[in-house]
């Protein structure tokens, strides 16, 4: 997936959904909810969390920026027990 | 549906091998598989000591016909005979004792064990010096070197005549890499494959190993050389490391340390939800990972504070920051080439000290047993197997040279650095126990897919059946052979008919010699070699002999 055709996804008020494409790509359904929102955590925009060291401005991302967002939730999806069981 | 099944199969397929790869974890990919969750350590240990097997295995199919060569004329006639002109060494030209030429054969001690005298392949002078050299006082010992015969594959004994009249169950597959690696690995070729019998000592062995939080600090088995049959076993799973040490779980590039360990918590967390779900796949998932990553930690601390780190940093060709590091001498006009083989061997040096290491010294790890399991493959020598090709000229000094040269050129001179290695420990005085030494302590054998057949393909030589083994330390009852030379006729007595001899000894006496030696007890052989009690051999005389 290109960071342009991924951008809707990017934004801040995107990663929801891009976990979800993801994950449906991935592990072939949707994560659970609490593995979901820890993942979310680490990528979105969460006052006090150092990623955001590394994920700002999550208003107008850069591409590079666009593409750490993509590639810290696959590298968090595929680490997990849901990408490793078949469902 | 049938494309559903499809996307299925693939991705799992995928996740086996991205996941194995991706975290150095080979044991995650095996706990999915089997699950069997038993733990059977009976009455084995506790032991006094440590003991380590190295399983060298030598992937494609060593041509052992090449690296073992009868000496007395008669029976180098028969040798030369089918090998020339294409493969065949020469003769050893100076007897044992006098300085060897470096062109032919060198000559072994004088041997009690068959009557008979052999010469090893000149690219093996290292191995050679190593099997005519068992005294323990003399400063060059690196260890006893013992040559086991014509061991392969079997269901049962076969003779020629069952083998060619089909009168007893032989094998599955003879002659097939996968097939052969795989019986070769769990010694039990008449059945479905499913642990490998270095794992199966393991299962037995484990629990004399240090525990934390209820898994093993260390996995029994380490492997360098990534997943393999061998050392999978019912409970204990191998773990997989690198040449470098320890495969972390990466990060992705670019992150500050603060996003990383920001990363750290997320991945911990998502175990931890991982665990807590009734899925017993998922929940064992993330136990597994876990484990692994505090297998990881123990390990490269242990790694990190070696007691002598500086062997490791500056032994010429062993230290990591020299240019020069792991090469191999070859016979071909003295030129270099860098050694895989002795890398893998080097960092199970490393992760030996740092296991023998007591727990609580320098972040040592306190093992009791251990089981490494290295590989080196372009054994598989169909072509080019020497520089002889095509040429008529008898003993051609381009016989000594090619690609077989540098295969054993660099296994004689990987388990001689490694052999150095170990001796080099024994001057460390929180190693040094009174009456041995870790050369005493530490076993390498090597193994391989099959022999290869005796005539000449044209070029090099085809998938044979049973070959000869090296078993290497300082407990191995040294500068003997063992098991029964075959006699080399084709269409002869130990011949399928093409130039394959049918086994005369068995992987399982092979492998419970080596067993017996680790700790497994009488008890549990049967446990560990269900076929074993088809072939000759007693616990009581150690079966094949040759350890201590």
């Amino acid at each position: 997936m290109s960071a342009s055709k991924a951008s809707p996804l990017t934004s801040e008020s995107g990663i929801s959904g891009l976990i979800d494409t993801l994950a449906n790509i991935l592990a072939g359904a949707p994560l659970l909810p609490a593995t979901k929102t820890e993942i979310l955590n680490f990528v979105n925009h969460k006052s006090g969390s150092p990623a955001v060291l590394d994920y700002l401005p999550y208003t107008t991302p850069t591409n590079q920026q666009m593409r750490d967002r993509v590639r810290a939730v696959i590298h968090l999806i595929v680490t997990s027990a849901e990408y490793a069981t078949q469902k | 549906m049938k494309s559903d099944l499809y996307l299925k199969t693939s991705r799992r397929g995928f996740i086996r091998q991205a996941a194995c790869a991706a975290l150095g974890a080979g044991a995650i990919g095996n706990c999915l598989r089997d699950l069997h969750l038993i733990n059977c350590a009976l009455a084995q240990g506790p032991y006094t000591d440590y003991r380590a097997l190295v399983c060298i295995f030598l992937a494609g199919g060593n041509d052992a016909n090449n690296i073992i060569i009868p000496t007395i004329a008669s029976e180098y006639s028969n040798y030369a005979t089918i090998r020339t002109p294409v493969l065949a060494i020469p003769n050893a030209a100076a007897a044992f004792g006098q300085t060897q030429d470096p062109t032919t054969a060198q000559a072994l001690g004088p041997l009690t064990s068959d009557g008979h005298s052999y010469g090893l392949h000149p690219a093996a002078a290292e191995l050679a010096a190593m099997f005519n050299n068992d005294s323990s006082t003399d400063p060059n010992y690196l260890g006893k070197v013992g040559i086991l015969f014509n061991v392969g594959n079997l269901v049962y004994p076969t003779t020629k005549a069952q083998y060619l009249g089909n009168t007893v169950a032989k094998p599955p597959q003879l002659f097939s890499h996968s097939d052969q690696v795989t019986q070769w690995q769990t010694s039990i070729p008449d059945q479905a494959p499913s642990t490998g019998w270095g794992g199966r000592i393991a299962d037995l062995v484990h629990s004399y190993n240090p525990q934390t939080s209820g898994h093993d600090t260390l996995s029994t088995c380490i492997t360098i050389a990534g997943a393999n049959t061998f050392q999978v076993g019912a409970s204990v799973q191998e773990y997989s490391v690198g040449t470098g040490g320890v495969v972390s779980v990466a990060s992705p590039s670019g992150l500050s340390a603060a996003a990383i360990a920001a990363r750290d918590t997320a991945f911990a967390n998502i175990r931890g939800i991982d665990k807590a779900q009734t899925n017993l796949f998922t929940q064992n998932y993330g136990l597994a990972l876990d484990n692994a990553i505090s297998t990881g930690s123990a390990l490269s601390g242990g790694l990190s504070n070696s007691l002598m780190g500086s062997y490791w940093n500056t032994i010429p060709n062993w230290s990591k920051s020299s240019t020069a590091s792991y090469q191999v001498t070859t016979p071909n006009n003295g030129s270099t080439f860098t050694s895989t083989l002795m890398q893998q061997l080097r960092m199970v040096a490393m992760i030996i000290e740092a296991g023998y290491r007591a727990a609580g010294t320098n972040s040592g790890l306190g093992m009791s047993r251990q089981i490494f399991f290295v590989q080196v493959g372009g054994y598989d020598t169909h072509t080019s197997q020497t520089n002889n090709g095509g040429s008529s000229t008898i003993n051609n000094a381009a016989v000594i040279l090619g690609a077989q040269a540098n295969l054993f050129a660099e296994l004689s001179q990987s388990i001689a650095a490694f052999q150095k290695a170990l001796k080099w420990m024994d001057s460390i005085p929180a190693y040094q126990v009174s009456g041995q030494t870790m050369l005493d302590r530490v076993t390498c054998f090597t193994a391989s897919d099959f022999g290869r057949t005796f005539p000449s393909n044209g070029l090099g030589s085809d998938h044979g059946w049973g070959n000869h083994h090296f078993i290497v330390g300082g407990a191995v009852k040294g500068r003997k052979t063992y098991g029964t030379f075959p006699t080399l006729t084709v269409g002869g007595p130990d011949d399928t008919t093409t130039g394959r001899w049918i086994p005369t000894t068995a992987v399982d006496q092979y492998a419970a010699t080596l067993a017996k030696w680790l700790g497994v007890s009488s008890g549990n052989m049967a446990t560990v070699f269900p076929n074993l009690n088809r072939f000759s051999g007693s616990f009581s005389s150690g079966y094949l002999g040759f350890m201590t």
